[in-house]
C-alpha cells in the first residue's frame, strides 16, 4: 500500500469513528478531544471534528440539505457552458447496459469530435447521474482498437489457431454479397437449418435480428443469455400472472424491498438509487445474496444463502408466511388458484429445515419472512441470479408466489406491470415472424423436445437449447450446421463451457461476426463486420425493463470509420437474401414504424425526448389475470400442460430430511456428493459496475479500476491455502479451469467462491462451467451452486 | 477568487455504496490519467453495525477536506498552495516545484503529485463547474446520490457562516462534511 492509500484508509476509519461517537452519545456530538485525539499526528491545529457545538443535529434540516438544484436549470447551465467552449450538446441515452440512462453528449462544433459525456440532469429517471460505463463511453468511439472496415480472413484456416490472423479489408458491398451468397448456397444445398443466427445481449436491434433468422427460415437461433437470462422470469410472469412483464417495482410507494439475487448498486444503479430513496424514507430492506454486496451492505436483514438454494429459501419463507397466517387472505381466495396444493406441499419446510438447506439461520428466515409479509406494501426486486439456478423457472415462480400471496401484485408499492407508452413492441412473436418456422423445421431445433419453454411457443424468442446446439456443431450430429452469423456476441467467452463452444465454432465452414472490436470470437471469423456503438445510432429504448414509465431515444452523435448500425446491416443483408420487403432500409424507417401508433415520427419523438405513461394499478383485479383460470396460478396449468412441474418444489423432502443428519448441512449442489477434489461451492454471479458481460475491457478508465478477473474468497479460507489479496488463483472443475485474482472478503462463506465472468483469455471462468443438470422445461445451464477447487498459482505458472 | 464560500460537499454514508463512479467522473473532468482521481473510495469493516452500514461494511469517499488550517499549505516551500477566501485550497502549477512536501504532509492522502506534470493536484470542488451553475462532476454523477452540496440555496453566506452551517450535518475537519443516520 502506498503512503497515500494508507492515510486515506486511516482517515476513513476516523470518519467512521467520528460519526459513531456522535451516534453513541445519543445523537449528540462529543467534544473535539474525544475524537481529535485520534487524528493523525501531522494534523494541523484546528482539524477537529466540526461537531463541536454539542447541539442536537436537526434531522429534518439534514435531510433538507440534499435536494438538487432544478434539473432544467442545470441543463441550461450545461448548455451555456458548452456553448462558451465551442461545443454543442446532443441529448441521447446510454446503452452500455439496459438501464438506458439519459445523457448529454458534448460535441465540438469545429470538427464534430465528441469531447465528453455527462448525465442529463433534466432526466426524470436519472436526475443526472451516470455510471462509470456511461461517463467513460467516449472511448467507445475513439478507442484505437475499434473496427472500422469490413474484414475478410486470409489465414490461418484453423479458427482455433493461436497464430496471428491475417485480414484484408473489403468493401461493405463485397462483404455483404459474400455473406449472402454463402448462406444462400448453404440453404440451397443443405437446407436453412445449416445456417445459424446467434446474438448477444439485448441492444434494440435484437428482435430485428430474430426476425431475420426466422424469415431466412432456420430453426437455429440463440444467445448466451435467454435460458440463463430473463427468459425464466418472463415465462414465469406469463404462466403465473398471464402478463408479459409484471415484476417491476414501484419503489416510490413501497415500504419494504426484498432484493433477491441482484446487486443493483453495481448493475442497475438507477434502481439502486430508488431503493436508497425508499430506505431513506424508512422502508425496510432485505437482501438475499451469498456475498455482502454493495446493496446488501445497506440492508436491515442480509440473508447469506448458499448459492443455488434460492427456491428452498423462498419456499421456506413462504411456509412461515402461510403457517403464521401472514398472507393476504382476500387476495389469495379471490385471485389465486392452487393455494391448498402449494400449502400442503411446503408444509414440512420449517425455518430449521430451511436453514439446513440454504445456510440461512432459522431466525433470519423467520424474521425476513415476517418482515416481508407484515410490511405492506412490499416488493421483490429480482434479477439474473434467479434465472441461473438449476431449477430456474421454479425459483422465479417461488418468488412470484411470495409476492402474490402477500397481496403485493398490481398495487402501489408492490410488483407491477409496467405501463405501455403507445409504441409498437418488438418483443412479440408476431414481430419476429416466429410462425415462419414450420412444425417440421421446429423439430430440427436443438432441445425442441426437451425444453418447450425455451424452444416452443411459451418462449419469449423460440430458440435453440444452446448446449445442445454447440454439441451438435462439434459432433455434426444429428445433422451438420455449416455456417453461423454471430452479431453482438463474444460467443467464445460468453457461453458456458468455452472449450466446447470453441470446438464447435472450429467446425464451421463459414463464420460471420459483427462487432465493434476484434474479440476472441471475431478472431475466428471469415468475415468481420464493423458495428457502430450506441453513440452512433438511432434507437427507441422502450423495453419493459428500462424504466417503469418512460421510453427514451438515442441519436447518432458521431460516426467512426465505416462502422454501421446492426439494423442497417440486417436490412442490407435481408435485401440480398430476397427478404428486403420485410425489413427496413434505413433504421429510422424501423423506428418510425415502431412509433407510428403514437402519432409521432422518430424525429418528433427525439424532439420530445421521452414518451411517458404513468403506472396504472389494480387493472388485473378488474379484468382478471390473463391465465387459463383468470387468476394468479400458484399451481400452473400451463406448465403442467408442457409436462413441467406445476408447483415449485426445490429440494425433495426425502433428500432434504435424509441428508439432514450429522452437522445438518445440505447443499443443493450440482455435481453430486463427492466433495474432493472440489470442496468449494461456486457461482459466477459476481458483477462489476465497470463492465457488462464481456464488454468494456478495453476502456482505460474502466479497466484501471478493475484490471483483472476477480474471484471472491473468504479471507480465512484463503489464508489456509496460502493465498493473499490480489494473488493469482486457479479455479478448477472437472470441465476446465480459469486463472483469476483473489479478492478476499471476510463475509463470504468459508466454502464459497464467486467469480466475475466475462473476461477473455485464461481469466474466462466459463472454461470451468460444464453442461449438466439443465433446468426442467427451459434448459438453463446452472451457474449457481456448482462445485470447484481453488489453488494458489505460484509465479511462472 | 472571491470571499463567498462555495458550498461544501456533504457525503451521506448511508447512501454511498462504493461504486467508484465519483473516481471516474473526477478523472474525466480533470483530464487525469485514467487510473488517477482526486477522490478515492475506501472500504471499512466492523463486526457490528457502523455508520453507513447496518451490516458493518461502509464505504467512505476520501478527498481534500479543504482544511480550516491546511497542513499542505504550511508545508509547501514555494507558496504554490493557498487557502483562498472562498474556502478552497488551490494549487498553482506555475509556482509548484514538485518537491512533494505537500503530499507527505496531507494527513488524509488527499493530495497527489501528478506523474505527468510533476505538480500537486487536489480536489478543487469543481470550482469551474460551480461558477457556471453546474454541480461538481462527482456530485452530479454519483449513482447512489450520496454526494450533495450543502445549503446550496444560500448564495450569500460567507465562509464563516457556511462553517457554522456544516456543524449541523455531521462530521468534518474542514469543508467536506460526512453524515450518517
Ligand atoms: S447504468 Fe451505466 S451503463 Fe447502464 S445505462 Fe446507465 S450509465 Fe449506461
Ligand atoms: S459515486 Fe457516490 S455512491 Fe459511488 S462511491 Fe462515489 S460517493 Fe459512493
Ligand atoms: S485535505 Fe490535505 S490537501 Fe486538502 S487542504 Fe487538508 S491538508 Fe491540504
Amino acid at each position: 500500500m502506498d503512503a497515500g492509500k494508507e492515510k486515506r484508509a486511516a482517515f476513513a476509519a476516523l470518519v467512521i469513528r467520528g460519526l459513531a461517537a456522535r451516534g453513541a452519545a445519543g445523537g449528540r456530538a462529543k467534544g473535539p478531544g474525544a475524537i481529535g485525539a485520534e487524528l493523525p499526528a501531522s494534523s494541523p491545529p484546528g482539524l477537529a471534528p466540526s461537531a463541536a457545538g454539542n447541539e442536537e443535529p436537526d434531522k429534518a434540516e439534514v435531510r433538507r440539505s440534499a435536494p438538487r438544484p432544478d434539473g432544467q436549470a442545470l441543463l441550461a447551465a450545461a448548455r451555456a457552458w458548452a456553448g462558451s467552449e465551442g461545443m454543442e450538446i446532443i441529448p441521447s441515452c446510454c446503452f452500455s447496459c439496459n438501464t438506458a440512462c439519459e445523457l448529454l453528449v458534448f460535441r465540438r462544433k469545429s470538427d464534430g469530435r465528441v469531447m465528453k459525456i455527462e448525465g442529463d440532469p433534466s432526466s426524470p429517471v436519472t436526475k443526472g447521474v451516470l455510471c462509470p460505463k456511461g461517463l467513460a463511453a467516449v472511448d467507445l468511439l475513439y478507442n484505437p482498437e475499434r473496427l472500422k472496415k469490413p474484414l475478410r480472413r486470409i489465414g490461418p484456416k484453423d479458427r482455433n489457431s493461436m497464430e496471428p490472423v491475417q485480414w484484408e479489408e473489403v468493401s461493405w458491398n463485397d462483404a455483404l454479397d459474400e455473406v449472402a451468397d454463402k448462406i444462400l448456397g448453404f440453404r440451397e444445398r443443405e437446407g436453412a437449418r445449416s445456417v445459424a443466427f446467434l446474438e448477444g445481449t439485448r441492444r434494440g436491434w435484437s428482435r430485428v435480428y430474430s426476425r431475420l433468422a426466422n424469415a431466412f427460415g432456420t430453426p437455429n437461433h440463440g444467445a448466451a443469455g435467454w435460458a440463463q437470462c430473463l427468459w425464466p422470469r418472463l415465462v414465469d410472469c406469463k404462466v403465473t400472472f398471464g402478463a408479459q412483464y409484471s415484476e417491476a417495482c414501484d419503489f416510490p410507494n413501497t415500504r419494504c424491498v426484498l432484493v433477491w439475487g441482484s446487486n443493483p448498486a453495481s448493475t442497475w444503479p438507477i434502481l439502486g438509487a430508488d431503493i436508497m430513496d425508499a430506505v431513506e424514507r424508512g422502508s425496510k430492506l432485505i437482501v438475499v445474496d451469498p456475498r455482502l454486496s454493495e446493496t446488501a451492505a445497506k440492508a436491515d436483514l442480509w440473508l447469506r444463502l448458499r448459492p443455488g438454494t434460492d427456491t428452498d429459501l423462498a419456499l421456506g419463507m413462504l411456509n412461515v408466511i402461510l403457517k403464521g397466517n401472514l398472507y393476504d387472505r382476500d387476495f389469495v381466495s379471490n385471485w389465486t388458484s392452487g393455494f391448498d396444493a402449494l400449502a400442503e406441499d411446503i408444509s414440512w419446510r420449517s425455518p430449521e429445515v430451511t436453514q439446513r438447506l440454504t445456510g440461512v439461520p432459522a431466525g433470519l428466515v423467520l424474521a425476513a419472512a415476517r418482515l416481508f409479509a407484515s410490511t405492506s406494501p412490499a416488493c421483490i426486486s429480482r434479477c439474473v441470479s434467479v434465472d441461473q439456478t438449476a431449477d430456474s423457472i421454479q425459483t422465479c415462480r417461488a418468488l412470484s408466489i411470495l409476492a402474490a400471496v402477500t397481496g403485493n401484485i398490481d398495487v402501489p408499492g408492490g410488483n407491477v406491470a409496467v405501463s405501455l407508452r403507445g409504441e409498437r413492441s418488438q418483443n412479440t412473436h408476431e414481430f419476429i415472424l416466429a410462425d415462419q418456422i414450420g412444425p417440421e423445421s421446429l423439430k430440427d431445433r436443438a432441445g425442441y423436445h426437451t425444453y418447450p419453454l425455451l424452444c416452443g411457443a411459451l418462449s419469449p424468442v423460440p430458440s435453440d437449447h444452446m448446449p445442445g446446439f454447440w454439441e451438435q456443431l462439434a459432433s455434426g450430429q444429428p445433422y451438420r450446421i455449416k455456417a453461423a452469423l454471430i452479431f453482438g456476441s463474444n460467443a467464445a467467452v460468453s457461453y458456458t463451457n468455452s472449450r466446447r463452444v470453441r470446438d464447435g465454432i472450429g467446425q464451421l465452414e463459414f463464420l460471420v461476426v459483427c462487432d465493434q472490436f476484434m474479440t476472441e470470437t471475431a478472431r475466428m471469423a471469415d468475415i468481420v463486420l464493423p458495428a457502430s456503438s450506441w453513440l452512433e445510432r438511432d434507437n427507441v429504448v422502450s423495453s419493459f425493463q428500462t424504466a417503469n414509465e418512460y421510453t427514451v431515444f438515442q441519436q447518432p452523435c458521431a460516426s467512426i470509420g465505416e462502422s454501421r448500425s446492426d439494423v442497417a446491416i440486417i436490412g442490407d443483408l435481408a435485401e440480398r437474401l430476397g427478404l428486403g420487403k420485410l425489413f427496413w432500409k434505413n433504421p429510422r424507417d424501423l423506428y418510425d414504424y415502431l412509433l407510428s401508433p403514437t402519432g409521432l415520427s422518430f424525429g418528433q419523438a427525439l424532439e420530445k425526448r421521452r414518451l411517458y405513461a404513468p403506472l396504472v394499478f389494480g387493472t388485473s383485479r378488474k379484468t382478471g389475470f390473463k391465465t387459463p383460470s383468470g387468476k394468479v396460478e400458484l399451481y400452473s396449468s400451463l406448465l403442467e400442460a408442457e409436462g413441467v412441474d406445476p408447483i415449485p418444489r426445490g429440494t425433495a423432502k426425502e433428500e432434504a430430511m435424509g441428508r439432514a443428519s450429522g452437522d445438518g448441512e445440505v447443499a443443493r449442489v450440482v455435481g453430486g456428493p463427492s466433495f474432493e477434489p472440489y470442496p468449494f461451492v461456486f457461482s459466477t454471479g459476481a458483477r462489476s459496475i465497470f463492465f457488462r458481460h464481456t464488454e468494456n475491457r478495453r476502456n482505460p478508465w474502466l479497466i484501471a479500476r478493475e484490471p483483472r478477473p476477480l474471484v471472491y474468497i473468504n479471507d480465512e479460507t484463503a489464508a489456509g491455502l496460502g493465498i493473499s489479496e490480489g494473488e493469482p488463483v486457479e479455479v478448477f472443475t472437472s470441465t476446465g479451469s480459469a486463472l483469476m485474482y483473489a479478492k478476499l472478503e471476510p463475509e463470504v462463506a468459508p466454502d464459497f467462491v464467486q467469480a466475475v465472468p466475462g473476461w477473455e483469455g485464461r481469466g474466462n471462468i466459463n472454461y470451468a462451467l460444464g453442461w449438466e443438470n439443465f433446468a426442467e422445461g427451459i434448459g438453463t445451464v446452472p451457474m449457481r451452486g456448482l462445485r470447484c477447487g481453488i489453488r494458489k498459482v505460484s509465479d511462472g505458472r | 477568487m472571491g470571499d463567498k464560500a462555495l458550498a461544501p460537499i456533504v457525503v451521506d454514508l448511508d447512501r454511498c455504496w462504493g461504486c467508484r463512479t465519483c473516481e471516474v467522473a473526477c478523472s474525466l473532468e480533470h483530464r487525469l490519467a485514467p487510473d488517477l482521481s482526486f477522490i478515492h473510495v475506501e472500504e471499512k469493516r466492523e463486526s457490528s453495525p457502523i455508520p453507513g452500514s447496518p451490516q458493518g461494511k461502509s464505504f467512505i469517499p476520501v478527498f481534500c477536506q479543504h482544511c480550516d488550517d491546511p497542513a499542505c499549505v504550511s508545508a509547501c516551500p514555494s507558496g504554490a498552495l493557498v487557502k483562498d477566501g472562498d474556502g478552497i485550497v488551490r494549487a498553482n502549477p506555475e509556482a509548484c516545484i514538485g518537491c512533494g512536501a505537500c503530499e507527505d504532509s496531507c494527513p488524509y492522502g488527499a493530495l497527489i503529485l501528478l506523474p505527468e506534470s510533476g505538480t500537486a493536484g487536489l480536489c478543487d470542488l469543481c470550482v469551474s463547474r460551480q461558477v457556471s451553475g453546474r454541480l461538481p462532476a462527482c456530485v452530479q454523477h454519483c449513482p447512489g446520490r450520496a454526494l450533495s452540496l450543502a445549503d446550496s440555496g444560500d448564495e450569500t453566506a460567507s465562509a464563516a457562516q457556511k462553517t457554522e452551517q456544516k456543524l449541523k450535518f455531521g462530521w468534518a475537519v474542514g469543508r467536506t462534511v460526512y453524515k450518517a443516520r
